[in-house]
This record gives structure tokens, C-alpha cells and sequence, in this order.
């Protein structure tokens, strides 16, 4: 059997995922007012931020800057920070509280009159971009397509922060400020729910 | 080893190592799911279905490239870094800042004496303080601020950054051309006032020419959002005239003398992001209404048009090369229709296809 290529996703995570495994000595270093460390934890999770920040916010700039001010705000807090149980979670955490500051403020400032009032999140499936620049008429993958679309909004951040941040339960339930159990939950529903409508309709 | 025999279509779909494997990620070399799937032929349905659910999960990346982070891993060292008043190198500091202002001083006694008489009092009024920094050079210099943003000051041109810079807010006078790269900081706006224009932003890439010669003052964006105001001429409560919003690739043009105030395009308008589905506006007998929007994402220009009219209308060509103003020639020209560019935004007119 062959493994099916089909798409072509970031190939980020198998790199990264050595990376990380170093994180938690990164931290400490970092707290200790390593500079280099501090460097490393930006390279470490820049990326995997940008990514999460688009899905609040389409504005990349305003991403950006977020994430420039919540790296600076953590070197100055750098003492008082606690202990975190992941490195990464506790970032996507604060980008995610941060986004949503950022975002009244700047209504607020009635710079951009056009940002809603909801706080949607939006993730693209590599298979729509595939189906679009295939102009691929499979029926199969079109139905896949559809109960993707299907999926609730908790869900789909749920499956995100799991397949494509690859956080473990305990991160997914703290990022989303619910509890693990829920967090388990919402994946499995929604796998559930594209096996029964897609695999075995 | 983990109990792979018992796993169903969740775990799998669940497990880091499998995922890895269906997605095309692991290493050429390493078979193990090849010779599991072989010693278990009866869980090879089962994989496949697993192996499709990964792949149908999968998300839409956005790039990140490298040289992103280098760039972030800069800006931000830079604002660390900013300088410790009272402490270290507060000695090159204080030349940093004293040496303008002495070339300024020098320049202004000679100026003072030689220069015909200025057309604008605000200005006057603000050059004839302390702290302008003038780019006597050919080229254009770049001038870091103290909260990490940058300006590039033209040839011929000056600016003075007010002494409560960084306090309230960020402001700084210009007379001449330059162009910012602001450091977004919600608290603290950013603010240029030049003539009697006020450019008011939060953190983006704009252009400023605000010539002394010049009738009008002209500001321009590249990315983020900017607001242009203009004052009445005595400063008496910096009452507004008109106040407009820029987005990318639009450019305000106010003039000095009344109160018009222009919205248009830049001279050439860059693509502020690359379309997703008809990459290299690459169309094939594609609608216009979806060649339209292509463009707007693509430049952030809004393209307006009778869609009723031009419902019929399609469009088969490669415009990878062209810029926007070309490809717009091509598209009219191909199903005869005209644009013209008004209050920054795009108008098509036409009869339309049958």
C-alpha cells in the first residue's frame, strides 16, 4: 500500500516537531533572560502563531504586530511569568486573548469601521483548495467538502489546534478555555461526523 | 510498539505517526505502515479510510517563510533594545540627537538670510525650533525612531520628531518627501503633520511628499490603514476640513490652497497578495464577476460594475505579467468595456457580452 500524496500540506510539523521536544529548556532559559533562547522560542513558534492569528484576524499586518508586542510584553513580564506546561499553548493562548483586545481598540479608534462584531474562525481545508485548482468534479471529495462546511465553529478550532498545531488535549481545552474533557469531545464529534457522512453515508 | 491491531478509524486518524504516513511526511526510508498493512491485510480497508480522513483534515497552510521571521526576530530585538535613557550609551545618544540639530542650526542661519519668504506659518513657525533633521545628501537616508519605527527621508527633505515623542502620542513634522515604516502601537498613533495635513496611523508602510514648491501634499499607502486629515490653515483648534481612509495602493492628494481633498491609486499598484484560485490570474472562459474579484483581493481595490449587464462576460487569458492598469486594457479591450479611476476605487462601464 501505498502512502496517497495527494496533497500537499505544510511539511512544517515533522521538522518542528523535533524542535519542540527541546521547548521546555528553552523556556527555562529563556526566563533566566537568555537572549538567544528568547530568539529561539520566536523562531520556534512564529509560524504556527501567524497561522492561528489569520484564523481571528485576516489582517496579516495586524497579526503581525501583535505578535511582535506579545513577544516584547514577555521578555519584560519574563520574571513574573509562571510556570507553563507547554510553551506553545500558553503563546497561542495570550495571540488569541491579544487578537481580540486589539481588534476592539482599533473600532474603537474607528481606523477600520469594517471589522465585525463576531469573532469568527476560519480555517481553509487543503481539499477545497485542491478541489478548486484540480476544477476536480469528484463526487467523493465534493461530498467531503460539504460536511467539512458542516462542521461547527468549536469544532473546527477544536480539529485545528489538534491536526494542524498538533496540541495535546490539556493545551487545546486551556487555548480554548474549556475543560479536557470537552476538548476530546468536539474532535471526536467531528471525526465521527465526517466518517458517518463521507466514509460510511 | 502501540496496539495498532485494536485501533479504529478514530485512533488512527488521531495518531501523530500514522499521520505523518498518510500526509507523505515521513521519511522515504521508513516502511513501517507498508509492512504492518502487509501483516495485516484485513485492517488495510480500514487504513485506507483512515488515510483519506487525514488527508481530507488536513488544513490550508499559510506561508511563513523564513526570511519573516528573521525580519520579526529583528524588529522586535530592535525594540528591545531601544535606548536606555541615563545609562549606557547615552553619550552616542545625545550626539545622535545633537548632531542634526547642529547641521540644522548651521543650515537654518544660512537659510535664514538666503531663503525667499515661506508660504506656510505653521511651518515656519516649527522649523525655526530646535530638533529638525535635514538630508543635505543626494540619496535618501533612513532614520530609526526611538520606538523602533523607520523613516526615509529624501533628498531635500526634513523632519523634526516632537519632544513628547512616544508619550501621548508619535508625532513628527515633515517638509518634503519621505516614506515610514511604522511600529503598530494602539495607545500611541502615529502622527505626521505636514502643511496642513495630518496623517494619522496606527502601524503601517505610507508615503508622505509634502514639498514646499508643491501646490499639493500627497500621501500614500502600502500596507495598513491610514487615516488623512486636513487642518484649517491658522492652527487655531486643529479643526478638521476633511478627514478620508487609505488603504493599500490608494494615494490622497490634498491640496494646499483649498479644500479639495482627492482619493486615487498609486502610480502602480502592488499585488498585496497572490490570488488562491486562479493563481497567476491565470482565467479560463472564467466569469468577470470572478475575474473582478479576483483582482479586488489580489490589490485591495474596490472594482465596481454593473454585474447584471456583464453577466455573460468571460474572459480567457493569462495576465501574469502585466500590471494592474494593463491587465484592466486587456480585460476591457476583450469584451469591450472601459474603466476609469475615481475616488480610489475602480468604475467599468459597458454594454456587455451576448
Amino acid at each position: 500500500m501505498q502512502s496517497p500524496k495527494t496533497l500537499k500540506t505544510a511539511n512544517h510539523l515533522s521538522q518542528r516537531h523535533l524542535l519542540e521536544e527541546n521547548a521546555p529548556q528553552i523556556w527555562l532559559s529563556f526566563k533566566q533572560g537568555n537572549e538567544d533562547a528568547f530568539n529561539e522560542l520566536i523562531e520556534l513558534y512564529y509560524p504556527a502563531m501567524v497561522n492561528y492569528g489569520l484564523r481571528f484576524q485576516k489582517d496579516r499586518e495586524l497579526v503581525k504586530d501583535c505578535i511582535q508586542d506579545l513577544f516584547l510584553d514577555l521578555w519584560k513580564n519574563r520574571n513574573s511569568v509562571g510556570d507553563v506546561r507547554t510553551p506553545k499553548s500558553y503563546l497561542l493562548i495570550s495571540l488569541r486573548r491579544k487578537l481580540l483586545r486589539e481588534v476592539g481598540r482599533i473600532r474603537w479608534f474607528k481606523e477600520a469601521p469594517e471589522v465585525s462584531d463576531e469573532y469568527d474562525f476560519e480555517v481553509q481545508f487543503a481539499i477545497e483548495t485542491y478541489l478548486i485548482n484540480k476544477e476536480i468534479q469528484h463526487e467523493d471529495l465534493k461530498k467531503l467538502k460539504r460536511s467539512l462546511a458542516q462542521l461547527t465553529k468549536r469544532q473546527r478550532e477544536a480539529v485545528y489546534l489538534r491536526f494542524y498545531q498538533e496540541l495535546s488535549y490539556e493545551d487545546i481545552a486551556d487555548t480554548m478555555g474549556i475543560n479536557r474533557h470537552s476538548a476530546v469531545n468536539l474532535v471526536y464529534e467531528a471525526i465521527r461526523f465526517i466518517k458517518n457522512n463521507w466514509i460510511y453515508p | 510498539m502501540k496496539n495498532y491491531e485494536q485501533y479504529a478509524l478514530e485512533d488512527f486518524v488521531q495518531d501523530f505517526y500514522f499521520r505523518q504516513w498518510a500526509l507523505g511526511m515521513l521519511d522515504p526510508k521508513d516502511n513501517f505502515w507498508e509492512t504492518w498493512s502487509q501483516s495485516n491485510p484485513e485492517k488495510r480497508l480500514l487504513m485506507e479510510e483512515a488515510a483519506s480522513m487525514v488527508v481530507g483534515l488536513a488544513f490550508k497552510a499559510e506561508e511563513v517563510d523564513s526570511s519573516e521571521i528573521s525580519q520579526a526576530i529583528a524588529r522586535i530585538g530592535q525594540r528591545l533594545h531601544k535606548p536606555p535613557l541615563f545609562r549606557r550609551k547615552w553619550f552616542s545618544y545625545a550626539a545622535a540627537v545633537l548632531l542634526p540639530a547642529f547641521i540644522f542650526m548651521t543650515l537654518w542661519v544660512y537659510l535664514k538670510d538666503h531663503s525667499p519668504e515661506k508660504g506656510d506659518e505653521q511651518v515656519r513657525l516649527a522649523a525655526s525650533g530646535p530638533g529638525w533633521s535635514t538630508n543635505e545628501s543626494s540619496e535618501v537616508i533612513t532614520i530609526p525612531l526611538s520606538d523602533g519605527s523607520m523613516v526615509k527621508l529624501s533628498p531635500d527633505s526634513r523632519i523634526r520628531v516632537d519632544a513628547q515623542f512616544g508619550k501621548i502620542n508619535r508625532m513628527v513634522w515633515l517638509e518634503g518627501e519621505a516614506s515610514f515604516d511604522v511600529i503598530r502601537k494602539t495607545e500611541q498613533p502615529f502622527i505626521v503633520k505636514s502643511h496642513n495635513v495630518v496623517t494619522r496611523v496606527l502601524g503601517t508602510v505610507f508615503h508622505v511628499k509634502a514639498y514646499d514648491y508643491d501646490e499639493n501634499v500627497s500621501v500614500s499607502v502600502s500596507s495598513g490603514k491610514v487615516t488623512v486629515q486636513k487642518t484649517a490653515e491658522a492652527p487655531r483648534e486643529e479643526e478638521a476640513v476633511a478627514e478620508m481612509v487609505l488603504t493599500p495602493n490608494q494615494q490622497a492628494v490634498i491640496s494646499r490652497k483649498n479644500d479639495k481633498i482627492i482619493k486615487t491609486l498609486i502610480d502602480a499598484p502592488a499585488i498585496l497578495r497572490q490570488p488562491d484560485h486562479y493563481r497567476h490570474f491565470t482565467f479560463n472562459d472564467t466569469p468577470i464577476s470572478e475575474v473582478f474579484a479576483t483582482l479586488e483581493q489580489a490589490y485591495g481595490i474596490p472594482i465596481a460594475y454593473d454585474k447584471e449587464k456583464l453577466a455573460k462576460c468571460n474572459l480567457t487569458a493569462r495576465l501574469t505579467e502585466e500590471d494592474l492598469f494593463n491587465k484592466l486594457d486587456l480585460i476591457c479591450e476583450t469584451i469591450q468595456v472601459s474603466y476609469r479611476i475615481t475616488d480610489g476605487q475602480i468604475l467599468v462601464n459597458g454594454p456587455g457580452c451576448d
